[in-house]
This record gives C-alpha cells, sequence and structure tokens, in this order.
C-alpha cells in the first residue's frame, strides 16, 4: 500500500497502470474519472471523456470504475476551419 | 420561386459557412457568426492540454447554429470516423466535415482516403461533407457514395491566396449534382463572390475573417459579398467578348458628316 497524493488530499491505496491521452501513468486504483479531472484541475464542462474508445457522459464520472490497462481520453471542442 | 438552400434535407439560411479556428480570443466567435449571418460552423476535437484546459467552445456558439465537427489530424480514413464517431457521440449532432490530411507542407486532402471515410460515415447515418481536392472522378464516387455536398478547395488551407481551383471548381459545379461548397484559400470577399458567381452552392471561410485587423468587419463583408454573388448567379450574367459593343445605337449622331 502506497500514500500519495489527489490534489491535496491525501490518499492511501494501491495504484494501477492506464493510459490518459495517450501517454502511460499511475493512479490510484480507486481513482475515479472525476477526481482525475479534480487532480489536474480541469473544469468538467469543458471536456469529453472517451473511455475504451466509448464516451462516458458526466452522471457516470463519480460512479465508474476505472481498471488497469484502460485507456482514457480528455479530449475537448476547439476552434477549427 | 424561393432560392433554397438544402443539404441533407436541412433547409440552411446562409451560403456563408464559418470556421472558428485561429480567433485571438472565444469571444470573437459569436460577434463573427451574428455580422455574418452564418448558419452552419465548423469547429474541431483535440486532446485536452493539461496544463491549459482551455474552454468550452459549445458556449460561444449561438443556439440557432449548425455545428460541423471536421475530422482534422485525421491522416487517414480510420482515423477521420473515429473522430466523427466521438464528436457525434458527445452530442455535436450528426454533421461532419471530412478532413484527411497526410501531407504536412500544403495541407492538401487525401481524396482516397476521404472517399472510404464518406462511404463507412454515410452508412452510419451521418450527414458528410467531404473537404476535397477538386478531382472530378473523386467527386462523382463521393456523391454515389452519399455525401451530401462536395466541398473543394479553394487554395491551400489559410493561405488566402484565392479561388486557384477556379476551372476545375467550375468543372465540378457544372457536373455533380450536389451543393459544391468551396473551402479554404479565400482570402478576400471578393473571392467568395467569385466562387458563387460560378454557382457555387456555399462557402467555408475562417483564415481570412480570424487573421482580419477586425474580424467582425470582415465577417460582415464576407456575408454580403457571397449574398451578392448569389443574386449575380441567379441573374445570369452577360456574355463576356473579345470585342467592344457600344452601349448606345451607332446613329443619329449629333455630328457633322
Amino acid at each position: 500500500m502506497r500514500a500519495y497524493l489527489v490534489g491535496k488530499l491525501l490518499c492511501f491505496g494501491g495504484m494501477m497502470r492506464l493510459k490518459i491521452n495517450g501517454a502511460a501513468c499511475e493512479i490510484a486504483d480507486d481513482a475515479s474519472i472525476a477526481g482525475m479531472l479534480a487532480a489536474r484541475n480541469i473544469p468538467g464542462e469543458t471536456v469529453i471523456i472517451l473511455l475504451n474508445d466509448e464516451v462516458i457522459t458526466r452522471e457516470k464520472w463519480e460512479s465508474l470504475k476505472l481498471r488497469s490497462e484502460d485507456s482514457v481520453e480528455i479530449v475537448r471542442l476547439i476552434g477549427g476551419g | 420561386m424561393a432560392d433554397k438552400f438544402i443539404i441533407g434535407g436541412k433547409e440552411i439560411d446562409s451560403r456563408l459557412f464559418i470556421g472558428t479556428g485561429k480567433f485571438v480570443c472565444y469571444d470573437l466567435i459569436p460577434q463573427v457568426i451574428v455580422a455574418a449571418k452564418a448558419h452552419v460552423v465548423t469547429v474541431a476535437l483535440r486532446r485536452v492540454d493539461f496544463g491549459n484546459p482551455g474552454e468550452n467552445m459549445l458556449e460561444y456558439l449561438p443556439k440557432n447554429v449548425i455545428v460541423m465537427p471536421n475530422t482534422s489530424g485525421a491522416r487517414d480514413a480510420q482515423e477521420a470516423i473515429r473522430i466523427a464517431r466521438i464528436a457525434c457521440a458527445a452530442g455535436c449532432g450528426n454533421w461532419v466535415k471530412i478532413e484527411v490530411i497526410n501531407d504536412q507542407k500544403y495541407l492538401l486532402p487525401d481524396n482516397f482516403e476521404t472517399l472510404k471515410a464518406v462511404e463507412i460515415l454515410v452508412k452510419e447515418g451521418f450527414t458528410v461533407l467531404p473537404y476535397m481536392s477538386p478531382d472530378l472522378a473523386a467527386a462523382r464516387r463521393m456523391a454515389d457514395a452519399g455525401a451530401a455536398a462536395i466541398m473543394p478547395l479553394g487554395a491551400p488551407i489559410g493561405t488566402n491566396r484565392g479561388l486557384k481551383t477556379r476551372e476545375l471548381v467550375q468543372i465540378l459545379i457544372s457536373e455533380i449534382n450536389l451543393p459544391v461548397i468551396v473551402d479554404a484559400g479565400l482570402g478576400k470577399p471578393s473571392e467568395a463572390a467569385e466562387a458563387m458567381e460560378l454557382g457555387a452552392a456555399a462557402v467555408l471561410v475562417n483564415t481570412a475573417i480570424a487573421t482580419a485587423d477586425d474580424p467582425i468587419l470582415m465577417a460582415q463583408a464576407f456575408g454580403e459579398a457571397v449574398a451578392a454573388g448569389r443574386k449575380a448567379y441567379l441573374a445570369g450574367p452577360g456574355a463576356s467578348r473579345q470585342f467592344a459593343e457600344a452601349s448606345s445605337p451607332l446613329t443619329g449622331f449629333l455630328r457633322n458628316e
């Protein structure tokens, strides 16, 4: 078991490896999408979340369990021609 | 008879489509859309930069516009299809501008990969508008595959060089039984008017407006130019001649013979 920070919160637990925006990351094994966004100071209203290529709607961000080797994409709409 | 503009069964109120890239701030975008009287607006999809998460683009778009995500960043058909599906699942509607580019120097679209994406996305129920290099054979195949319009480039993206592909666009307008929307490269309202005078159904303009000294005034100018060009096309311009033809009869002159 490790101690780690999620934002300013000191947590204890295991870690798991997954991909976030194409980069390998290690996060707490009980992390939620909402927690992941909060840890990165990303407002939820501005983003679209994909988990293993499936869009995850906002109401599931607290409850959905992330798993090891998941691929999470945090994307947004921007200006484009 | 009213001059209706219909794409994918939907009536479009403006023949000027606006791209939302390159604006110095998002605050300008709703003002530009109003000044241009635009109805269709393009956006792009990107991964969030964690150091600069950015704002929600959708908050800046008026509720009555049709949001058309592009598949910019796609290098092949599969990447374009993935982006289109994500945008639709995220609530952007089922319009999509297919943009498949694997040339970083000129940003010219790959017609072959674009066609593959058209075929699949049409079957999935999308209203598909492919951005393409003006090639008649490719356009015919895209039309046969069910594209809702064809969007040939006027000049490479961001160059403001005008309707360099005029002759080829003219052929597409003549031969393809779909709206032809000139997209990319138009740098001045007169160039948009030129495309409309040829018979283009609409134009898509981004850089020329976003990078103008006064984007709002430029958007208004483009809107008026597109409307003027469309009227000129409908009015049926007179023929051009090699030699002069006097405006008044060559008789009854007030002179001593």
